[in-house]
């Protein structure tokens, strides 16, 4: 099993949750860490901590963050360090999450045929409407 | 080179300085004075990780950085950043007076006691801090730059903590 994990600066990954609700539905698997205002880099080493637990090679993890540097990619990229069996993304938009959450259900779905898929996918994620 | 931010943060590069902070410094470079990133690999990672590509990133131990700042003949300005007060005293002692202290993020851990929510200090650092402040230096707690800025010796009395 695949689970994903989306962590930002304030509420927004709980906001992209709810857009793709509307979008494909509730799903399993998924869960959001709020990096909230008053909180130090420690306790939300501590949230994650206590929701990253029993990783194995059936029990994956893909981690979607919001910006390349902020405290929550920083303080959960040490959990990727040396793990296999947890990627951490930057730049998670409302596309990612979805094409993630789907991805990760498809049967044989593996964490490292997963973040290839998606870097391939996303790297070029924004654009400029053509209309 | 020149100094343009000091700031005392204890996650050091994050988002707040990424985003917000070298662009108001006009910073072409940061400077990481910390004994222990300098010493360790795994951090230094991190650290690299985070700063943007167009920013030149040095990672020294005080002494170092203190003497390297003192000495280089590179041009432009840096954001020079340090763990906590007692780093910035280090600096201060090394003669770096002219600047008003930026403090972003001290945050809680056990045996401090919050002043703002940013703002958590153990009984020694509110001791460094007074000793900044006896040597004619400003501290300020704004996280980012369009925030208010509220001087820290103020807070600390507000909080009964001088």
């Amino acid at each position: 099993m695949i689970h994903i994990v989306i962590t930002s600066h304030g509420g927004l990954a709980e906001g992209l949750l709810q857009s793709s609700n509307m979008l494909i539905g509730e799903q399993e698997n998924v869960e959001c860490i709020t990096f909230a205002p008053d909180m130090g880099a420690e306790e939300l080493d501590e949230i994650y901590s206590a929701k990253i637990t029993d990783i194995s090679d059936n029990n994956q993890y893909l981690i979607l963050c919001d910006i390349k540097g902020g405290t929550p990619f920083n303080v959960v990229s040490r959990y990727s360090f040396k793990n296999d069996n947890i990627a951490v993304i930057y730049g998670v938009n409302l596309p990612i999450l979805i094409a993630a959450l789907l991805e990760a259900q498809d049967e044989g779905a593996t964490l490292v045929g997963l973040t290839e898929s998606l870097q391939k996918q996303f790297s070029e994620s924004i654009g400029v409407s053509e209309l | 080179m020149k100094i343009s931010v000091f700031r005392i943060d204890d996650r050091l590069i994050h988002g707040q300085v990424i985003t917000a902070w070298i662009a108001y410094a006009d910073a072409k470079t940061i400077i990481v004075a910390d004994d222990k990133a300098a010493g360790d690999e795994f951090t230094q990672s991190l650290l690299k990780m985070a700063t943007p590509d167009s920013i030149q990133l040095k990672i020294m131990r005080v002494e170092e950085a203190i003497s390297w700042i003192q000495t280089t003949e590179e041009a432009g300005q840096a954001l020079l950043l340090v763990r906590s007060p007692k780093e910035a005293l280090s600096f201060i002692d090394a003669g770096f007076r002219d600047h008003v202290i930026n403090v972003g993020n001290l945050n809680m851990k056990k045996g401090k006691t919050k002043v703002l929510g940013n703002l958590w200090v153990f009984p020694e650092d509110v001791e460094l801090i007074k000793d900044i402040y006896g040597k004619g230096v400003k501290m300020e707690v704004r996280a980012v730059p369009n925030e208010k800025s509220q001087d820290v010796m103020e807070l600390l009395k507000k909080s009964k903590l001088v």
